[in-house]
């Protein structure tokens, strides 16, 4: 009797602390609601947007893809009819009338502009790659031979990824709202080594002579990549959200 | 002992409840605002160079034109005549302008541009048997001979158009094209697409 009576305490004990533990969780949520609600609360009175942070690319200076957290939600908008999340780059690479060649500079200014309401830090990813006729990797060219030309370097700071097609740029310091950085690239060539691989024949009969090229119809890429972090606590921050150190890289 | 034992239940859920709140707490400290955007683009690459020679033959003369029958590149061309001992041959730039010009190093080049489809002006060929006579020689049996011995065969090449970093469109006539079957040393990216 006594020992049933124990065991029963225990259990008693065991859902007091039970419940006890969920009105610690409940509270913990309802003050994280509270806090939010608070949060948005001031920014309504005050009329003020200290939290939303936006980022956009730009391509000879016209938009290419923005996106910026605004009213509780992401705005985004493109250049792209069929993508609300891919802007394109390179459309009028080429002047009309004109016809691509090799070795050629053809302008292609890129820059990042602030469109939130806070400071930010910002870097740029490039990926250059090529693809075959079939819009395979073409993995026997090399991506160097896709010239970007980058400027700026003093403030923008190259770093190498792993990966041979992937370049890493970082902006130095801080990136004010609405501020334009300094262009990150300014223009594009591509390399006429492409034209050296090449098997040159003549017809006989016609005379006809045709130089068949190992590389026609491959196509290149260039994809860009633009993030942007927060400069509160930005050290942390830009580890969490890029895994590097920022005061190592200097662009604090 | 036993007291602990009697409590393991407690202590257990009790920490599961800390554990809960330890990792609502790390999640809201990882919390920064960050946003994002990308964009691509490509372009194809369209080499192809194909040129096609017409000859006619007048007066001891090689009227030659070039025409550019390739469907996606232009390019720049040049032509050499090849002739035996005893024959000599003249270019000449029927238009005058220069668009023809000695190179200097055996072969006429013409200097704009060879557009698709298009065809350059003319250039002249004459060719000279003089030292092919053999003066007292029957006239007939001379005449076999110089036609025998006579033999000029004009080459054509093309090469595609290229610029420098001024934007200026240039010729490389020193490359060397490498065949096909050779393999490509470069290094690009293993990973499929």
């Amino acid at each position: 009797m006594k020992k049933r009576r124990k065991a029963s305490n225990n259990k008693k004990i065991t859902y007091v602390l039970l419940a006890l533990a969920m009105v610690l969780l409940l509270g913990s949520a309802i003050g994280s609601t509270r806090a939010a609600l608070t949060y948005y609360s001031e920014n309504y009175t005050a009329e003020i947007t200290v939290s939303q942070i936006g980022v956009t690319l730009l391509e000879n200076d016209k938009m290419v893809n923005r996106r910026d957290y605004n009213k509780d939600e992401w705005d985004q908008e493109t250049n792209n009819e069929k993508s609300k999340e891919n802007g394109i780059l390179l459309q009028n690479m080429v002047p009309e009338g004109e016809k691509f060649a090799l070795n050629k500079e053809y302008q292609e200014k890129l820059s990042v502009q602030n469109s939130g309401s806070i400071d930010e830090y910002v870097r740029v990813r490039i990926y250059k790659y090529w693809t075959d006729k079939n819009g395979k990797k073409e993995t026997t060219l090399k991506p160097d031979l896709i010239h970007l030309n980058l400027v700026n370097t003093d403030k923008w700071i190259e770093r190498q990824s792993d990966s041979k097609e992937c370049t890493e740029l970082y902006y130095k310091g801080i990136l004010p709202s609405k501020a334009k950085t300094e262009l990150f690239a300014d223009g594009i060539r591509i390399d006429g080594k492409l034209a050296e691989h090449a098997e040159v024949k003549e017809d006989p009969k016609t005379h006809i002579i045709t130089t068949t090229y190992k590389y026609d119809g491959v196509e290149f890429h260039v994809d860009v990549e633009v993030d942007a972090v927060q400069t509160h606590n930005a050290q942390d921050a830009i580890m969490s959200a890029w895994g590097v150190n920022a005061a190592e890289l200097g662009i604090l | 002992m036993r007291r602990i034992e009697e409590y393991k239940k407690v202590i257990a859920m009790s920490a599961a409840a800390l554990g809960l709140l330890a990792t609502l707490t790390i999640e809201g400290s990882m919390a920064y605002f960050t946003t994002y955007v990308s964009a691509g683009g490509s372009q194809v690459v369209n080499l192809e160079a194909r040129t096609e020679i017409r000859e006619e033959v007048s007066e001891m003369t090689k009227h030659i034109t070039l025409r550019n029958t390739s469907t996606k590149g232009d390019c720049f061309v040049r032509v050499m005549a090849f002739h035996g001992q005893g024959v000599e041959v003249e270019y000449i730039d029927i238009e005058g302008n220069g668009d023809w010009y000695d190179g200097e190093d055996g072969y006429w080049y013409y200097k704009p541009i060879l557009p698709v489809g298009e065809v350059t002006s003319m250039i002249d060929v004459k060719i000279d048997t003089t030292g092919l006579e053999k003066p007292g020689v029957d006239p007939d049996e001379e005449a076999k001979y110089i036609k025998d011995k006579f033999n000029v065969i004009v080459i054509q090449e093309c090469t595609p158009v290229l610029y420098d970093e001024n934007g200026n469109a240039y010729a490389d006539w020193n490359t060397i094209y490498s065949d096909f079957t050779e393999v490509d040393d470069a290094q690009g990216e293993e990973a499929g697409n």
